[in-house]
């Protein structure tokens, strides 16, 4: 019941966010991120950071998790607002 | 961290080291405040150092005379900011800067004036009053610099004045006429005539005469003509035989030169060694661009010279005269002169040689003297 809920909401925000066109980040809370070149990423909407190591920084999202992969990673700052990588970024993948 | 994030409380610069252990920066606010989550967590939270303005001020309360030398730098900086300690002057030509200084010195605008009492406006206005020569200026006061940018005129506006006055036109020099092309006015000499310094050319009375060939009366005009006169021109230039010549020994002595605002110091002093020639190289202290302080420091080199009489040789000589010969005649040629010959002696006496030189020339001549005056003068005269 409550996951048939869930879906009839989604697809109502859905339906507000195709039809009014407004950003997907406002309505759905989906994360935006901004990666310039390799050596930085920019994220925000996002729940928490899940685990950190230098070659791995594992980001839970509202929707879904994010993951960088790569070497010498650092978070450079991290508020409720928005948090910035660098170092040498390899791979991001939605989980 | 998640809770830091949550609560608002800013992370940077988070790094991995070790394996269950990061470090990161907090500020002291945040720090306080993470102590509930470090309990509800179990984490361990260790101080590995401490920067910036809260651990630093409490730092400076014991050094406290430090911090007022800080403070103190700052005023002095502020104050002297108040006063002009640099003065350029810009565009001048024919006005020397001097000029320009001593005026501003009786203006009452000098280093140190204060930069309230110095009104750019009337500066600006009491300059082009003063100096006739300026067409422009501007004056601006940049930081603590006084910037004075002239334009002076390029050309002096020859006005003649073309007085309707009723006159003659009469001899500048002695001479022979050449050529005479009258106007306006009845030529009194013609082609080939000698005449004197004053001699009148051409006369502004023109006689009416009547059918009988009599004169009836005399109209009076502005006696106009193009009269062109052979005559000489002396020219004559002296310079002394010898001069003393700086033999330099080798010997140099170096002092360091210090001035804050009109106290001197210079350290060693050889001010009153002789036979020296004096290098001096000043620069004064600039803490911005536009922002000088009223602190001069360089040094002065002094050469020693054995002071030798030494007689000029006669290439010296001749190329001496040559130059202030050479001078004088483009200033006759810029006047139109026509020369026909050049006669140049040199000659020496006991303590000068002396040049004399000659010009046979051909010049445009006549000087309007008014008729009033010239028949006053011929009856004085009388």
């Amino acid at each position: 019941m409550r996951e048939n809920k869930k879906k009839n909401g989604n697809k109502t925000k859905e339906f507000i966010v195709e039809s009014l066109k407004i950003p997907r980040d406002i309505v759905m809370g989906d994360s935006v991120l901004t990666v310039t070149g390799n050596a930085s990423a920019y994220i925000e909407n996002y729940r928490g950071i899940l685990e950190y190591n230098n070659c791995h920084i594992l980001i839970q999202g509202k929707n879904c998790q994010i993951c960088f992969e790569g070497k010498g990673l650092h978070i450079d700052y991290y508020t409720n607002e928005d948090m910035k990588i660098s170092g040498c970024i390899s791979c991001v993948q939605y989980m | 961290m998640n809770l830091c994030c949550n609560h608002n409380i800013l992370l940077w610069n988070i790094e991995k080291c070790g394996a269950e252990s990061y470090n990161m920066n907090i500020s002291l606010k945040g720090y306080f405040q993470i102590r509930p989550f470090v309990r509800k967590t179990g984490t361990k939270v260790a101080v590995l150092g401490r920067y910036g303005l809260p651990f630093f001020v409490p730092r400076l309360k014991l050094h406290i005379f430090f911090l007022l030398g800080i403070v103190g730098m700052f005023l002095f900086l502020f104050w002297t900011t108040g006063y002009i300690w640099k003065i350029d002057i810009e565009g001048n030509q024919v006005i020397t800067t001097e000029q320009i200084t001593d005026f501003l010195l009786e203006n009452e605008v000098q280093i140190g004036s204060s930069k309230r009492s110095v009104s750019v406006e009337d500066l600006e206005k009491e300059i082009r009053n003063e100096f006739s020569l300026v067409t422009w200026t501007s004056v601006q006061i940049e930081g603590t610099r006084l910037w004075i940018q002239i334009k002076e005129n390029d050309k002096l506006i020859e006005t003649e004045e073309k007085s309707e006055e009723k006159s003659h036109l009469a001899a500048s020099k002695d001479g022979k006429i050449t050529s005479i092309i009258t106007r306006n006015g009845v030529p009194l000499v013609k082609e080939g005539d000698e005449v004197k310094k004053g001699d009148i050319l051409v006369s502004g009375q023109v006689p009416i005469y009547n059918d009988a060939g009599e004169i009836v009366k005399y109209h009076l005009y502005q006696a106009d003509a193009d009269v062109y006169l052979e005559c000489d021109y002396q020219f004559c230039v002296s310079m002394p035989i010898a001069y003393i010549l700086h033999n330099y020994t080798g010997n140099e002595y170096k002092s360091i030169y210090f001035k804050v605002g009109e106290k001197e110091l210079v350290f060693p002093n050889y001010h009153n060694k002789e036979n020296c020639d004096i290098t001096e190289s000043h620069r004064q202290v600039q803490a911005l661009e536009q922002w000088f302080l009223p602190i001069f420091y360089g040094m002065d080199i002094y050469k020693e010279y054995n002071p030798v009489m030494t007689n000029y040789t006669k290439e010296e000589v001749k190329q001496h005269f040559n130059q202030e010969i050479n001078t004088f005649v483009s200033s006759l040629e810029e006047k139109g002169v026509q020369f026909i010959e050049k006669d140049v002696k040199i000659e020496k006496n006991d303590s000068d040689w002396v040049a004399t030189a000659t010009f046979h020339v051909i010049e445009k001549t006549g000087e309007s003297v008014s008729i009033d005056s010239y028949e006053m003068d011929e009856e004085n005269g009388q």
